[in-house]
């Protein structure tokens, strides 16, 4: 007989870790470090028709959003490399996007207006993506008309390698750039994905 | 989230991970433990397997250099959260225990983007807890009116249930006797590493951890054989 083993599952049963006592203590945890200014990131996800969207937003806005194929787990782990371990999941701090999006995906909102922050884009790829709202809901791009609107006509593979690495797909809409001759093109999210926000968009 | 499952395959355990089976560096993570432990729970339930707690404990931490570094701060909640709650139960009154769970979180998201790489989270976590139930215990100590007569303990007529028990027990013993016992066998943190946290040597918490038992043991006579048990 194991004293050892005996002694820490009573004890375990002694103080039960209530899966209501810790969801409580996580949301006073939340608030208190958000009170005091230590909160840095906060996420959440949502259902959406293109799958669980996670949702990552600094003090600044929205910062990241993730498709499930890109892993939620390690995008969490990337943005604690990338703007600070400092992150909760936290649904409040994204209640005004998360909105935005429910009202997108069925088809009653054409334009975010929740605040951005672009942080995880720079230079060119920050160019391309701040151009990409020029192309308004139900309307598409080539690669080249976007190169041409980012100032650097030539810059086509460019522009598809900011694309691909849209920190904010959906919102930033990247998924109206298709290739020149009209066919789909590639998507982070997957094409099913593109193909299900463009059929979206011509509907409404 | 993602899920993990935690398998147990002689004499180790493998865990399978979104990224891949086995990951090391999540492998090594102690963070992970509750996890662990859960599933542990629910095979030894199934199987009545009992497996050794102290083949659970993940000895790698001090192979790794960078197994906690820029963890987003969820995880470590979510992986440490029910142990120090256990922890902050066991050596503080019922409504104290979740202030101390509190301000230990808080103070450790503070102080997170500063903690060393591999370091071992749960020791620097119950290192913090132990901390803020000292405050705690100084303030209500401060707070408390002064009276002529300590009440008696309770009696214990039978009727409460086995468990709470042991709590009522722990609550009556020694605080340095339920730190070491709680530190040990909730949190599993080796007697050296709670000799550092509360200040003394390893023997000595060896020592009050088997005092603070035999006490125990006088109370609960079923706690090393828990065959004799019939709730």
């Amino acid at each position: 007989m194991n004293t050892h083993d005996d002694l820490v599952r009573d004890l375990e049963l002694a103080y039960p870790d209530d899966a209501d006592d810790l969801r409580q203590l996580h949301a006073r945890l939340v608030e208190a470090a958000q009170r005091e200014g230590v909160l840095d990131v906060t996420y959440r996800t949502i259902d959406s028709p293109v799958g669980t969207l996670l949702l990552a937003a600094t003090e600044l806005g929205l910062v990241r959003v993730a498709y499930e194929s890109e892993n939620h787990d390690a995008v969490l782990q990337h943005l604690g490399e990338q703007i600070s371990p400092r992150i909760l999941e936290a649904p409040a701090r994204l209640g005004a996007i998360s909105r935005e999006l429910d009202e997108y995906f069925a088809g009653r909102l054409q334009t975010f207006t929740a605040p951005l922050d672009r942080r995880l884009s720079s230079g060119f790829r920050r160019t391309v993506l701040e151009r990409l709202t020029d192309i308004a809901y139900g309307h598409t791009a080539s690669y080249a008309a976007v190169a041409e609107l980012a100032g650097n006509p030539r810059a086509v593979r460019a522009v598809g390698t900011a694309c691909a690495t849209n920190p904010l797909p959906v919102v930033v809409p990247c998924h109206r750039v298709l290739r020149a001759d009209g066919t789909l093109g590639g998507y982070l999210g997957g094409s099913d994905a593109k193909r299900t926000l463009l059929a979206l968009e011509s509907a409404a | 989230m993602a899920t993990s499952i935690a398998r147990w395959s002689g004499g180790e355990y493998t865990i399978d991970l979104p990224n891949g089976p086995g990951n090391p560096s999540i492998v090594r993570d102690r963070s992970m433990r509750a996890r662990y432990a859960r599933a542990r729970g629910r095979s030894r339930v199934q199987s009545g397997i009992r497996i050794k707690r102290s083949h659970l404990t993940f000895a790698a931490t001090e192979t790794s250099t960078d197994v906690n570094h820029n963890v987003p701060f969820e995880r470590i909640v979510a992986g440490h959260g029910a142990t120090v709650l256990r922890v902050c139960r066991a050596v503080l009154d019922p409504a104290d225990a979740d202030d101390a769970w509190s301000e230990t979180f808080l103070s450790a998201l503070k102080a997170y983007p500063h903690l060393p790489p591999g370091a071992n989270v749960e020791a620097w976590l119950v290192t913090i807890a132990h901390r803020k139930a000292i405050d705690i215990a100084r303030a209500m100590a401060r707070r408390a009116l002064p009276v002529g007569e300590v009440p008696e303990s309770p009696e214990l007529d039978g009727t409460e249930a086995p468990d709470h028990d042991l709590a009522g027990a722990m609550s009556r013993l020694p605080a340095k006797q339920r730190q070491v016992i709680a530190y040990h066998y909730l949190a599993g943190l080796p007697y050296a590493e709670i000799g550092t946290i509360i200040g003394g040597s390893a023997d000595a918490a060896r020592r009050a951890a088997a005092d603070g038992i035999a006490t125990l043991r006088r109370t609960f006579p079923h706690i090393p054989n828990r065959k004799g048990r019939t709730s």
